[in-house]
């Protein structure tokens, strides 16, 4: 099963707009050596005119673009499509750029210069995301399902607080995208009518990250949120 | 009779003429004598010598006299700030030119030895080019808050933060360096207790101290991370068990480039300072001791309001 999910996977098709040429032949060939199609675009209208007839798998924008095309296309994407992935390279970890782009509807980002290797392990979790509809989610060991309301590790359930489940629900449904902690309030507000502190929500995860054990792999990303990964 | 009144009067009137005319120039000369005076005051100051403090009197220029002294101070200061602003540059591009000097250099070397039909000598300069360019990355990354905060440029934004949220995030952001060094973190929780801080920033200065902190302590003791609240501010103290600070370095480890008598290679003397400068930004504190216990303790203070 993992070897047909990675072949499908390894065969997605990126869509990088960058506008520095060399930056863009590198990012690409090393793109193209773990196995994906790549097609470049110098610019963010070339990008939109081309959205507007296909879609890729996975959209890989330069934060760095003249004219703010970065924002604006990402923004304007996700207008259009709320599930296609959207991962930023930015130039530097500035909260500024990192939480306008997740505002803007950015799912990741990576900050040059990166590891090739978490670039690609990044898109791919973001490629393995389970579609909509569904009510079973998986991240290695952990499954969690909505219909059942039911968590386990391996074999073993897990027995989860109502708060706990809920965020554990939404770090799954987003598996590869950092959830930021105004959504995570967001969500929390919906699914229980409580407004829950963010001292609460800290203690949660920490609970969480307990009680899942090893097979957890959710990383805190700086201040900016979490982000639920597939173990490598 | 009368002639000799009236030459009397005259005479009289004629003394006086010449002792108002007296006194207006003996004023007209004083005057000049002070303007004389603030004159060379102004032409010291323009030279950049101390002037001597002129003498205070009240007489129609002494206001004057107060607004001269107060620009030349002001004057004086703003020379001062920008030689010590001048100052700082110099050794911030001193420190840039050492710090790349040997990364350059072995980058330089690496490149030399990329022989395609020597497997041994490739995998090695393959491991050095990995080495130097990580250790650029930490160059850059450090340079690039070095010149934010230096033209002030670093856009605190203080909103209420929960403490236990910001020390938590600021331990898994240097999970993977105690993982690699095997030390722990133990974060007593305190309950809900919130401070006006810079979630991003104040998060990195935390994360600068806990670095230190695995950097010294030894392999298997545990880092300690507490916080109290009062009504104006609140303290969070990260202990750890490592040797602790040497007689007068709890001063000086937030100098910038210091790296203390137990750095590492790699240290860059940097990131106790840049925690230091962010938390002073908003208008907190830090303070570094040594535990009875002899490990280091750092004590950093953050207002609530």
């Amino acid at each position: 099963m993992e070897s047909c999910l990675s072949g499908w996977v390894m065969s997605a098709i990126v869509w990088y707009i960058e506008d520095d040429a060399d930056v863009a032949e590198q990012v690409s060939e090393g793109l193209r050596s773990a196995g994906f199609q790549v097609r470049v675009f110098s610019q963010g209208l070339d990008a939109r005119s081309a959205l507007a007839t296909m879609t890729p798998d996975v959209l890989l924008i330069d934060w760095n673009l003249p004219d703010d095309a970065g924002p604006s296309l990402c923004a304007w994407q996700r207008r259009r499509d709320a599930q296609l992935p959207i991962m930023m390279l930015t130039v530097r970890d500035d909260p500024e750029e990192v939480v306008e782009g997740l505002r803007s509807g950015a799912d990741d980002y990576v900050t040059k210069p990166f590891a090739m290797n978490v670039l690609v392990a990044r898109i791919e979790t973001l490629l393995r995301r389970a579609p909509a509809q569904t009510s079973l989610f998986t991240c290695g060991e952990i499954a969690l399902d909505t219909g059942a309301h039911m968590v386990s590790v391996g074999c073993e359930s897990v027995a989860l607080t109502p708060l706990e489940y809920e965020l554990l629900a939404l770090f799954m449904r987003n598996k590869g995208r950092i959830v930021s902690r105004d959504v995570m309030h967001a969500t929390i507000w919906e699914a229980r009518g409580d407004y829950v502190s963010d001292n609460a929500l800290t203690v949660a995860i920490k609970r969480l990250r307990a009680k899942l054990g090893t097979a957890c792999h959710l990383r805190t990303v700086r201040s900016f949120g979490y982000r639920l990964e597939e173990p490598l | 009779m009368t002639i000799a009144v009236v030459g009397a009067a005259c005479f009289g009137v004629a003394l006086g003429i010449v002792c108002v005319g007296l006194v207006a120039l003996h004023r007209r000369h004083a005057m000049r004598r002070r303007i004389d005076e603030l004159t060379r005051y102004l032409e010291q100051a323009a030279l950049g010598t101390a002037p001597a403090l002129l003498p205070t009197g009240e007489d129609d220029l002494s206001r004057l006299q107060d607004e001269l002294g107060k620009t030349v101070m002001a004057l004086q200061r703003t020379r001062t700030d920008a030689v010590q602003v001048k100052d700082g540059f110099a050794r911030n591009l001193a420190y840039i030119a050492h710090q790349t000097k040997t990364p350059l250099a072995a980058l330089s070397l690496a490149a030399d030895r990329l022989d395609p039909h020597d497997p041994i000598a490739l995998a090695d300069a393959a491991r050095t080019i990995r080495e130097q360019a990580d250790r650029l990355k930490v160059l850059y990354d450090d340079l690039l808050v070095m010149a934010r905060l230096d033209a002030g440029a670093l856009n605190l934004v203080r909103t209420p933060q929960d403490v236990f949220t910001l020390v938590s995030i600021a331990v898994d952001t240097v999970e993977e360096l105690a993982d690699a060094a095997c030390v722990s973190f133990e974060i007593v929780e305190s309950g809900p207790c919130e401070v006006l801080a810079d979630a991003h920033w104040t998060c990195e200065a935390l994360a600068n101290i806990l670095k230190n902190c695995i950097e010294h302590a030894p392999a298997g003791s545990a880092v300690r991370v507490e916080y109290t609240s009062g009504p104006l501010f609140v303290e969070i103290r990260i202990i750890d068990e490592g040797p602790g600070f040497g007689m007068h370095e709890t001063e000086r480890v937030f100098d910038r480039f210091y790296t203390g008598a137990r750095a590492t290679a790699s240290a860059t003397g940097l990131g106790l300072a840049f925690a230091r400068e962010i938390v002073e930004l908003q208008q907190g504190s830090v303070r570094a001791s040594s535990c009875s216990g002899g490990g280091a303790c750092f004590d950093i203070r953050l207002y609530r309001h």
